[in-house]
């Protein structure tokens, strides 16, 4: 499984979990629609940051790096090269 | 009121968190600010819910007959609103599901102060206002109410006239940072904070 998909998996199903939404495009909006809330974001990165070694600081906690499922998935990119 | 807090902390099992807010060595706090009315609310309708942001002030909080889901929050209440603090409160018939509280010099005929602002060098002007001690009760947490709460408080304060409002929250408190963040606060230099029980510390982080 790609970073992308494990990242919609675990959105699906932490912080979501709602069984009538079965899919998530990677531009989705996540903030705006309340899907990473402030409870959110805590488990967010707790995934993150065990399931691919990373640490994120408190700088790049910002909106622009959560707004989407690309957007996530470019910042670990650069995280990691 | 610490008493009792403590004593509720132990009965919930969060004696830590809240030692945590009380006793620290190096952290750090980042103070903001943003100007009103705000561009972006993210106010979430509550009428849907049976919920409403009130305010609350000494003038209406005994004719309210507010019900705290914690003591130490009603008697902070009641000591904030003894020096003249006000807040906004997301209540549900009586029941306060969250608040947060607001100073300002504006509105009163004395000049009312808070400690943040010896620690975050504030100097309130006129039509501007501190916010802090934002809280929601455990069970709404992850519900979006503090972004409704917040957005919602902040948009009110705008609509009384207020232009800018000042806050804090510290680097380390990911709800507060995040919430500040998606609600377009403008941040200060960090501050490196110290705190013993009721003696804080602030200094410039180099």
């Amino acid at each position: 499984m790609n970073s992308k998909e494990s990242i919609k998996e675990f959105i699906l199903l932490e912080l979501i979990n709602d069984p009538n939404i079965k899919n998530l495009e990677d531009r989705d909006p996540l903030i705006e629609t309340g899907i990473i809330d402030s409870l959110g974001i805590m488990k967010l990165l707790a995934f993150l940051e065990e399931t691919f070694s990373i640490h994120i600081h408190d700088g790049e906690i910002i909106p622009e790096n959560f707004e989407s499922i690309e957007a996530i998935s470019l910042l670990l990119q650069n995280k990691r090269f | 009121m610490r008493i009792v807090q403590f004593f509720e902390a132990c009965k919930e099992k969060r004696l830590l968190p809240i030692l945590h807010e009380l006793i620290y060595l190096r952290r750090e706090a980042i103070p903001v600010e943003i100007d009103l009315p705000i561009s972006k609310p993210r106010v979430e309708s509550l009428t849907k819910y049976n919920m409403e942001l009130i305010n609350i002030s000494w003038n209406n909080f005994e004719k309210l007959q507010l019900k705290y889901h914690f003591k130490n929050r009603y008697l902070k209440a009641l000591n904030y609103l003894s020096k003249g603090y006000e807040a906004f409160a997301i209540v549900k018939g009586n029941e306060v599901l969250g608040d947060v509280w607001y100073v300002s010099s504006t509105k009163s005929k004395q000049k009312l102060t808070h400690p943040d602002f010896k620690l975050f060098g504030i100097d309130l002007g006129e039509n501007e206002v501190y916010t802090f001690d934002m809280y929601v009760i455990p069970e709404k947490r992850g519900t979006s109410l503090a972004v409704s709460l917040f957005s919602g408080s902040l948009q009110k304060l705008g609509e009384k006239g207020f232009l800018k409002a000042y806050g804090y929250f510290m680097a380390d408190n990911i709800p507060a940072l995040w919430l500040h963040r998606i609600l377009e606060f403008n941040e200060s230099k960090k501050l490196k904070m110290q705190r013993f029980l009721f003696i804080r510390r602030s200094k410039m982080v180099n």
